[in-house]
């Protein structure tokens, strides 16, 4: 190997190394958190702090998680959140994909407007929003129910989900789905066997970000819903903290236990989000 | 099998921009037809009506007897290529040509053959497992072909297929669908702006533009008695020389052109046709391979002008020569091993009975060989 070349290789690993420590440095950042509310949710008592920096703490135990399940109603507010974040995505899917491509293959009256309209509900906060809500669901009798809050969620979450499927369903060539209907297809029969599987890296995001919207909210749930027997996670959790005392075993045990279907659900995903569906399709 | 009939179909659209009117045209069964003009002038759009993609805003179109202006696209029973393939990204070659055949509900046996004899016609059968993105621009076009074979469709609709090949697979697959013509005897209705393309494959051609239809005819008609200007310049390349001028009657008639540059005597055979014109500005249209050298056939016309050659363009078996007049460019196509460097004064002789006579109004052609 000449002098050069050995240069150069020796750059390549002290950026590599580098490059690694950062990374490494990175994954700690991420980590810690998890593994401190993971330590607190095995030590016995309801110890927030503690000068131990072991991760598995002296007589650790898993009474919080089993406490969880058994003293709390935290199945009963996994089962409402899930019901809630489900019909949330799957709501927020078929509404997103059907009018982000009616908005970008369609020309209808008003569409400019309305596509201006959608992004202008982004830019309020949600709080700004949460007194005219509750008084239109205080008017619709929906405060209190399932219903109420999928509304709410839904809406908030699809003018960003119509704008990026419009956006995406536009680098999907007209001619393909004309080729279709050509082939046999009715014009719906294009869209879910050609147009549909192509988006299917917009799906993923739309349907992430609406299950994403509705899994951990607190604000407007703990408007919306007052009956206990409909609390949602969030809201369940926040029960566990109390003026005087809180439980931390439980709330830390809840909260790991909370984030485990959202990251399920980002890796079974994931394998969806792939650049360059459409590649070959035609001449670029 | 089945033939295509337009009748006064039109398309307008919203805003009153005209894209096609008026378009009457009879493609007979197994014909195949070219519809060939610049970009802009709605050929696309009148395939696209016979498709269904494109709705007919005026007229009614025919694919065997039956009334199309409303049918969907999928009930036409008719295929189309598109110039960018349009082939379904996600599924494999085999599923892309099958995909059709599935939606029509053919036997899991009938597709399997049929996909596979199209793919052997097409010599893609070893891509049946790829995926459109492990193919070349040729193989995709081959496929986008397949997929249309194996529906054996009433009508074959081609729009600019050649369009996104390089020069050489352009020829070739020229020759490919030629021969598919041949072999499926079925009706094909093919778009281009090429009009070498129209010219090689078509039985007949149609020249449009603007929206209209400027002539129907077959290549050699089209080339040899243009209807119009514009048909005279669009077919042939290079393309035809046009000299501005008039008709004055001396002893004979002679064309005289604007500024002094060329005249001569109009040949004996046009004289009662151009006698009604006499005075009346004219465009005077000749075809390069008219414009020849004086040594090659001397003494044959008795037209001649010096001319300076500005650029010379050897094509191997033959040379296009530019020179400035006062009209403009002319264009010679002469068959010569010489190749005269530019600033070469020549003499070219011009074979005026040959030459083709247009109104300067409405550029309808007014005599031609």
């Amino acid at each position: 190997m000449s002098h050069k070349a050995k240069t150069q290789n020796l750059k390549l690993r002290i950026l590599n190394l580098v490059l690694y420590f950062l990374l490494i440095g990175f994954t700690l950042a991420v980590l810690y958190p998890i593994v401190n509310v993971f330590s607190i949710s095995l030590r016995p008592g309801n110890r927030l702090l503690s000068t131990s920096l072991r991760i598995i703490p002296d007589g650790a135990t898993f009474h919080a998680y089993k406490e969880l399940f058994t003293q709390t109603q935290f199945l009963l507010w996994f089962w409402n959140s899930s019901i809630i974040a489900a019909t949330v995505t799957v709501t927020g899917v078929a509404l997103a994909s059907t009018a982000g491509y009616a908005f970008s293959r369609f020309n209808f009256y008003g569409k400019k407007s309305a596509m201006v309209g959608l992004l202008v509900t982004q830019m309020f906060p949600p709080t700004m929003l949460l007194l005219p809500m509750y008084i239109m669901l205080l008017k619709l009798h929906l405060i209190n129910s399932y219903l109420g809050i999928i509304v709410i969620y839904t809406s908030t979450a699809l003018p960003f989900c119509v704008w990026q499927m419009k956006g995406y369903y536009d680098t999907i060539p007209f001619s393909l789905e004309e080729s279709a209907r050509i082939d046999g297809s009715t014009r719906w029969g294009a869209f879910t066997k050609i147009v549909l599987p192509l988006a299917a890296p917009a799906l993923v995001i739309t349907a992430l970000f609406s299950f994403m919207t509705a899994w951990a909210e607190y604000v407007v749930a703990a408007q919306v819903l007052q009956d206990t027997s409909l609390f949602t996670l969030p809201l369940g959790l926040k029960q566990f903290e109390a003026s005087m005392s809180t439980q931390w075993g439980l709330y830390a045990a809840g909260s790991l236990i909370i984030s485990i279907p959202a990251v399920a659900l980002f890796l079974f995903l994931s394998r969806w989000l792939i650049s360059g569906l459409t590649l070959g399709s035609v001449k670029g | 099998m089945a033939g295509v009939r337009l009748v006064n179909v039109s398309k307008t659209y919203e805003g009153g921009v005209s894209a096609a009117r008026d378009i009457n045209l009879t493609v007979e069964d197994k014909e195949f037809l070219v519809l060939v003009g610049p970009s802009g002038c709605g050929k696309t759009t009148v395939l696209r009506m016979i498709a269904g993609l494109e709705e007919i805003t005026g007229g009614e179109l025919y694919i065997g007897d039956q009334l199309m202006n409303d049918v969907a696209p999928k009930d036409r029973d008719i295929a189309m290529v598109f110039q960018n393939y349009a082939l379904y990204p996600h599924m494999t070659v085999y599923d892309n040509m099958a995909f059709g055949l599935k939606l029509r509900k053919y036997s899991k046996e009938e597709i399997r053959e049929r996909v596979t004899e199209a793919a052997e016609i097409l010599g893609i059968k070893e891509y049946l497992d790829r995926k459109p993105k492990a193919l070349s621009g040729g193989q995709r076009q081959r496929v986008a072909l397949g997929r249309a074979i194996v529906r054996k469709p009433k009508v074959f609709l081609f729009d600019e297929p050649l369009s996104n090949l390089d020069a050489k697979m352009r020829v070739q697959m020229r020759a490919e669908i030629s021969k598919l013509h041949a072999r499926l005897d079925a009706t094909m209705i093919y778009v281009t702006h090429d009009q070498v393309e129209g010219m090689t494959m078509g039985d007949r051609i149609v020249v449009m533009k603007s929206g209209v239809i400027q002539q129907v005819g077959s290549p050699l008609e089209l080339y040899n008695k243009p209807a119009n200007r514009f048909v005279a310049g669009f077919i042939g390349t290079p393309a035809m020389n046009f000299f501005d001028g008039r008709i004055v009657k001396g002893e004979r008639l002679y064309f005289e052109e604007k500024g002094g540059g060329l005249r001569f005597e109009v040949p004996a055979e046009y004289e009662k046709k151009i006698g009604g014109i006499i005075g009346k500005e004219i465009f005077l249209g000749i075809r390069p391979e008219h414009i020849v050298l004086a040594q090659t056939k001397s003494g044959e016309f008795d037209a001649s002008r010096k001319l300076k050659v500005e650029i010379s363009e050897p094509m191997g078996n033959e040379v296009f020569l530019y020179f400035q007049s006062g009209s403009g460019q002319i264009v010679s196509r002469v068959t010569t091993s010489v190749d005269p460097r530019p600033g070469t004064e020549l003499e070219m002789y011009f074979d005026t009975k040959r030459a083709h006579f247009f109104s300067k109004e409405n550029e309808e052609t007014i005599a031609v060989s």
